[in-house]
């Protein structure tokens, strides 16, 4: 039984770290893509002529920081696959 | 035209041994490493079965057909069939099986668009090909720089397959190779990061054979050449990360963005409010999207490579804004 409660601890431990990895990946990843945006919109008001260059520049600017969160969306899909399924709970809480 | 095809054989030459080999025990490790795992052993099946064996989608069932119908020509080889039968596991694998459906469809579009060429444009696909090619041409040079054409038929290769391949996933039935995942196994991963290390690999013979060998190792040593010690690692490191970002970055993005659509539609079928439609239309856009990051990285890579070429190594911009992470 106390295997029972420590692997409780472990689980619910696991089930947390997977289900925050993405948000708090995506919280500073999102308000940095806002100001990267908002800063390539000025200066495209500002300049319309270079619009294509500064547009090409923000996109791939843009994919580089989403792939900070899309590591931590990796890191959700390997825990997801430790976490055990609710037959398997319910079978270990009855043996 | 010709180029391109010759260039997407490569592509597919090189990606399908890597693949076939590292589909299994790459994704294979961490399921068997934890204890509490055995009921998940249990659901993948034992020995020569695979877990894709266990979903019966028609498209499965095909791969299936066809991994039972070739099992005959493995053994003309002198396979025992254990071998054979394991080589056939992987090699139709659907994922596997649908990157060679890419890759042939692109072939044959090759070939009778290249039969068709002429003074004036058609007015069906073959027109529509050539406006594509011609797109892409002006993308590579204004990536690249001037003289950047000649890298067209890679990058354009890359870019059409693997906008191809992104598409692939939003069609019922289907899967896109770039990124599907069952369970604890990404196998989108072994598309992915076949594809960038064809791409790296280009990269750096394009350094090499373009900059010369000596521009090459000094592009290492980096600018005051007394940090050598310091810069030759993170130059090393940085270049390791490259195809790594690479493949996790299109990898994450699609097989998320499936992910996604696939419990949209599970919503859709619970409670009748069709949220995938409109997330349907933006996979179509973010899948274009990918393929664009994916090439336009490896066109600065090359870029930021070639900048060294003739001129002194006066200018710390060598690596561009988009090369200086990695």
């Amino acid at each position: 039984m106390e295997a029972f409660g420590q692997a409780q601890w472990y689980f619910a431990i696991l089930a947390l770290g997977t289900a925050l990895a993405v948000p708090i990946a995506a919280l500073p990843a999102c308000i940095s893509q806002g100001r990267a945006a908002a800063a390539a919109f000025e200066s495209i008001a500002r300049q319309p002529s270079v619009s294509g260059d500064i547009r090409a520049n923000l996109i791939i600017s843009l994919a580089l920081i989403e792939s900070i969160v899309i590591y931590a969306l990796l890191v959700f899909f390997l825990l997801q696959g430790r976490l055990p399924s609710l037959q398997q709970i319910i079978e270990a809480a009855a043996g | 035209m010709s180029a391109l095809i010759w260039v997407l054989a490569f592509l597919l030459a090189a990606a399908q041994p890597v693949q076939a080999v590292s589909a299994v025990p790459d994704a294979g490790e961490p399921a068997a490493t934890v204890e509490m795992e055995e009921h998940a052993d249990a659901d993948h099946g034992h020995g020569a079965s695979m877990p894709w064996h266990d979903q019966h989608t028609v498209f499965n069932r095909v791969c299936l057909l066809l991994r039972d119908a070739s099992l005959p020509a493995f053994g003309a080889f002198g396979m025992s069939p254990e071998q054979a039968e394991e080589i056939a596991n992987s090699v139709f694998q659907p994922f596997v099986v649908m990157t060679w459906i890419i890759c042939g469809g692109l072939m044959v579009l090759s070939l009778y668009v290249r039969k068709r060429l002429g003074r004036v444009p058609q007015k069906d696909i073959a027109g529509f090909v050539e406006m594509c090619v011609d797109s892409l041409r002006g993308f590579t040079r204004g990536a690249i720089g001037p003289g950047g054409e000649e890298h067209a038929p890679f990058i354009a290769s890359l870019f059409v397959f693997i906008t191809l391949s992104n598409w692939a996933g939003l069609i019922p039935g289907l899967i896109s190779p770039t990124g599907v995942s069952e369970g604890d196994f990404l196998l989108g991963l072994n598309t992915t990061l076949s594809l960038a290390l064809v791409a790296i690999i280009y990269v750096h013979y394009v350094a090499i054979r373009k900059a010369g060998l000596k521009s090459y190792l000094l592009h290492f040593v980096g600018e005051p050449w007394w940090l050598f010690p310091v810069n030759i690692p993170i130059h090393i490191v940085g270049e390791v990360a490259r195809p790594v970002s690479l493949a996790f970055r299109l990898f994450g993005n699609i097989g998320g963005e499936d992910k996604v659509l696939h419990f949209l539609a599970i919503i859709m079928f619970l409670s009748a409010v069709p949220l995938h439609v409109p997330m349907t239309f933006f996979a179509v856009f973010t899948g274009l999207l990918q393929a664009y990051v994916f090439t336009a990285l490896t066109c600065s890579y090359i870029a930021g490579f070639l900048e060294h070429q003739g001129d002194a190594h006066g200018n710390d911009t060598h690596a561009g804004p988009a090369t200086a992470q990695a």
